[in-house]
């Protein structure tokens, strides 16, 4: 595919400093994550940085900057990593601002949709709605991230209701660049969650494991980090936490009366509020975001969403330092400006997900608005394998990897493009047909057939 | 792994060309296989074992279920020597034509040892067949290595299932026999020959692994294109149900002799946590629906002088609590049930009537009592492979043939 790029890739410079005692191992070949600039102190500190002897390198590492040129191709792989949409003339404007004011513009607080009436939900129309606004907000970025949140703390509105479940995703939307712990205070009093993973029948004479057991095995720790005995004390701290249902809307509510009020042994540590019973709920999330492990977890989901499909450990702990100690905005930031993002290597690692190849795709066609008669929904929904209301289980999504891809899919996606590059009945899109940013070097729907069109 | 609800519509031509249906040609034959077919059906979720396979006559029964359980007189009772044991009230096909021709063996309290209770790392011990290790690849993937062909096993759904994953050869997946397949009109036959073109061209990284799959995909799509080209019109009604669909499928595929000696498929909504029903209700609706298609399918077999050479094998990643929770459903537990049927099967109930005392259960739970792979081995060993290369020497074969 080399040969139909139209512009030259340029080489990433290199650092003299780093290149002697490049580590070999890993995803990537190691660029220079820091720059001295001239005094001998700080070149000393960059090789031992290099070398992974400082216990201080995930701090520093994390200003790893990358100082290689940034024009339109650089600009191109970014906007399509971020925004999963995107044209030349965008790029090119991303490129114009240099790389810090371009990633600040990417990461810019996100666009909010208009709240439409929960009639509007009666018919799938939720597949429309998120497809248009992706097509139309300036913040795309946001989409792209609500989308990993919503898989990540996933909740199937066939269970819970497409209401609820817009709702869930309003505010996954509005906390996406938040810290972790923002995101997990949110979804832990989210009524499609309680509803999902059943903590609104959870009581003391009865305790409901559901919810114990994925907020640590999915939502935090991941697998292995705790036991069941954990499950069992964490779904009695939980209690209580229930939801209450007014005017058509579902609300949080604790309700004392199923709450157990024993002491809880969770993780070694004690939970006992007698006090504010309600409150153990929130020791228990603050006993998991005190976790080194929760950080590594979800900023190894992150980079495999973000960045590639295998990132070294390195990566994985700088990361969740950064997030640790930051927010999901730091985090992405950081990655952004890292020189690994711009490696060969990292450009083109990810598999777009159905709902990103469609947004992607109508956009690259000029698309702005698909009509709400369309077979878009169904298109995503049983065909493309992507119903974005519905997660095949409580598990999400695949993580932007070849998961996506069975036979069945596949064909799917190729069918697809006859579907979203039509002309509109009305006459010509609003936006430009441009596909350089949907697939480095596409020219015409028909290029898009390349294995390169599924990939970000 | 796959609980959603697909409308099916079928908007491109296919491929049909009024031929007579060429029959495949039986690679998985020529490379050694005996011509025998095993269907692998997972319930995702947990299917609940108690509610199942009930030991209705214990007084635990009704205890440990005020909500849920079912009363004894509508469990079906098997009549199994020395147990007091019965069916699901809606489970009536299947004894009806199954239990009652001696072809449904139950395989009861299965699991594995150091049970796991998350969904998916039980999923994957169980399509692994390793709890050592879930991370390897498919149980079957040394037989599917072995023959060297894709098509020598077939998942229906949108996902592979990691039991079909080998080191060098995976499975075939699709969705469903009629919508698979590139159309005649000018667009897609340009489409094909692009294609064609582009994965000529061997690339690197992940665009490879995509160049790979497209390389797989059309290589099915050009195999599958004999069973669509075929009119299947089965004597047999199948019900209009996930599992009718598949069963349906299967049998298609079957009927056209193509080459897969495994089929796998799946079907969730199993994870009761509320709402689970006693003899009408959620899991109710899941095992009627279950026992028409097997019904149907075995009935569809027999028209096509197969069913002396197929084994089903259905199975849950785990049972459920012994005692119901306070949203009248079940939460995950560990010994499950298994059903295993097919013309050659000796029906019985094999693992013994589950002891609901308190010191009997395990934590709360069945003890496992017998060991999946097992049950595993005796389905290898129906396809002529051994039994011991897929799941472990230690494992002897059930007797269920």
């Amino acid at each position: 595919m080399d040969k139909n790029r139209t512009l030259n890739p340029p080489l990433p410079e290199s650092s003299p400093e780093a290149s002697g005692s490049a580590p070999t191992t890993g995803a990537f070949p190691a660029t220079a994550p820091y720059r001295p600039s001239g005094s001998a102190w700080k070149s000393a500190l960059a090789l031992l940085l290099v070398g992974g002897t400082l216990t201080a390198c995930g701090r520093l590492g994390a200003r790893a900057k990358y100082r290689g040129p940034f024009g339109r191709y650089e600009a191109t792989h970014l906007l399509r990593r971020a925004a999963a949409r995107g044209n030349a003339d965008e790029a090119d404007n991303l490129a114009s601002m240099g790389l810090e004011r371009a990633v600040d513009a990417v990461l810019a607080t996100p666009d909010l949709p208009t709240e439409q009436e929960p009639a509007y939900f009666d018919d799938a129309n939720y597949v429309h709605e998120w497809v248009n606004h992706w097509l139309t907000t300036q913040t795309p970025l946001a989409e792209r991230l609500t989308l990993f949140w919503h898989g990540h703390f996933t909740t199937e509105a066939s269970k819970t209701g497409a209401w609820n479940t817009y709702h869930k995703i309003n505010k996954l939307r509005e906390l996406g660049l938040s810290s972790f712990r923002d995101l997990l205070y949110m979804i832990a009093e989210d009524p499609a969650m309680l509803i999902y993973l059943d903590n609104d029948d959870s009581t003391k004479e009865h305790p409901n494991e559901n919810w114990a057991r994925e907020l640590m095995e999915l939502f935090t720790l991941g697998e292995g980090h705790y036991t069941e005995k954990d499950i069992q004390e964490i779904a009695r701290a939980f209690t209580g936490w229930r939801v209450s249902y007014e005017d058509g809307h579902h609300y949080f509510l604790f309700y004392g009366e199923v709450h157990d009020f024993e002491p809880k042994t969770i993780l070694g540590q004690r939970v006992h509020n007698t006090f504010n019973p309600l409150f153990e709920g929130y020791e228990v999330l603050d006993i998991l975001l005190a976790k080194d492990q929760t950080y590594r977890f979800i900023a190894g989901k992150l980079l495999r969403y973000f960045f590639h499909p295998e990132p070294t450990q390195e990566m994985v702990n700088v990361g969740a330092d950064v997030l640790k100690g930051g927010t999901v905005r730091d985090f992405l930031k950081w990655l952004f400006m890292h020189p690994d993002f711009y490696a060969e290597e990292t450009r083109n690692a990810l598999v777009k997900s159905p709902l990103e190849y469609a947004v992607g795709l109508l956009y690259a066609a000029g698309k702005r608005e698909v009509p709400m008669d369309s077979d878009l929904s169904y298109w995503l929904r049983a065909r493309l394998d992507q119903d974005p209301y519905n997660p095949p289980d409580v598990s999400g999504w695949p993580l932007a990897n070849t998961d996506w891809l069975p036979d069945a899919s596949l064909l799917q996606r190729l069918k697809f493009i006859d579907f979203a590059t039509q002309p509109p009945d009305s006459g010509p899109p609003p936006g430009p047909i441009d596909y350089s940013v949907f697939m480095d070097g596409a020219v015409n729907p028909l290029s898009l057939v390349a294995p390169e069109a599924q990939l970000l | 792994m796959n609980r959603r609800s697909f409308i099916k519509r079928s908007l491109f031509t296919l491929a049909a060309t009024g031929m007579v249906p060429s029959l495949f040609s039986r690679t998985a034959l020529a490379a050694g296989g005996n011509g025998k077919i095993l269907v692998l059906y997972h319930l995702f979720g947990g299917n609940d074992a108690v509610n199942t396979l009930i030991p209705y006559n214990q007084p635990e029964y009704a205890a440990y279920r005020p909500d849920i359980a079912i009363p004894a007189a509508n469990v079906l009772d098997l009549g199994a020597p020395g147990m007091t044991l019965g069916l699901h009230p809606a489970m009536q096909p299947m004894v009806d034509d199954l239990w009652n021709n001696g072809q449904l063996a139950l395989i009861s309290q299965v699991g594995y040892p150091n049970h796991n209770r998350s969904h998916f790392v039980s999923t994957a011990i169980w399509n692994t067949g390793d709890p050592e290790r879930p991370n390897k690849t498919g149980w079957l993937g040394g037989f599917i290595d072995e023959q060297n062909d894709p098509f020598c096993a077939t998942n229906f759904g949108s996902t592979l299932p990691r039991a079909l994953r080998g080191v060098h050869t995976s499975g075939l997946s699709i969705e469903s026999i009629s919508g698979f397949g590139l159309g005649s009109s000018d667009w897609e036959q340009q489409l094909q020959s692009e294609l064609q073109r582009q994965i000529q061209q061997v690339r690197s990284g992940t665009a490879e692994e995509v160049r790979r799959a497209m390389d797989h995909m059309l290589r099915s799509v050009d195999k599958v294109r004999g069973a669509q080209a075929g009119e299947f019109a089965p004597a047999t009604t199948f019900p209009n149900s996930s599992y009718g669909r598949r069963f349906r499928d299967i049998a298609r595929l079957i009927k056209y002799d193509f080459p897969s000696q495994v089929y796998y498929a799946s079907s969730g909504g199993f994870d009761t946590h509320s709402g689970q029903g006693g003899a009408q209700g959620a899991q109710a609706n899941l095992l009627a629906g279950l026992s028409e298609a097997l019904a149907a399918f075995r009935q569809e077999m027999i028209l096509q002088g197969k069913w002396n050479d197929v084994m089903v094998m259905v199975f849950s990643e785990f049972g459920r609590r012994a005692k119901q929770n306070a949203s009248a459903g079940t939460d995950h537990g560990k010994g499950g049930v298994m059903f295993v049927t097919g013309g050659a099967v000796q029906g019985g109930v094999y693992g013994g009537e589950p002891n609901l005392a308190e010191e009997a259960l395990d934590k709360g739970d069945l003890p496992v009592k017998v060991d999946f792979r097992s049950v595993y081995a005796a389905g290898a060993q129906f396809i002529g492979a051994n039994p011991a290369e897929l799941v472990g020497a230690e494992f002897t074969p059930i007797n269920l043939v």
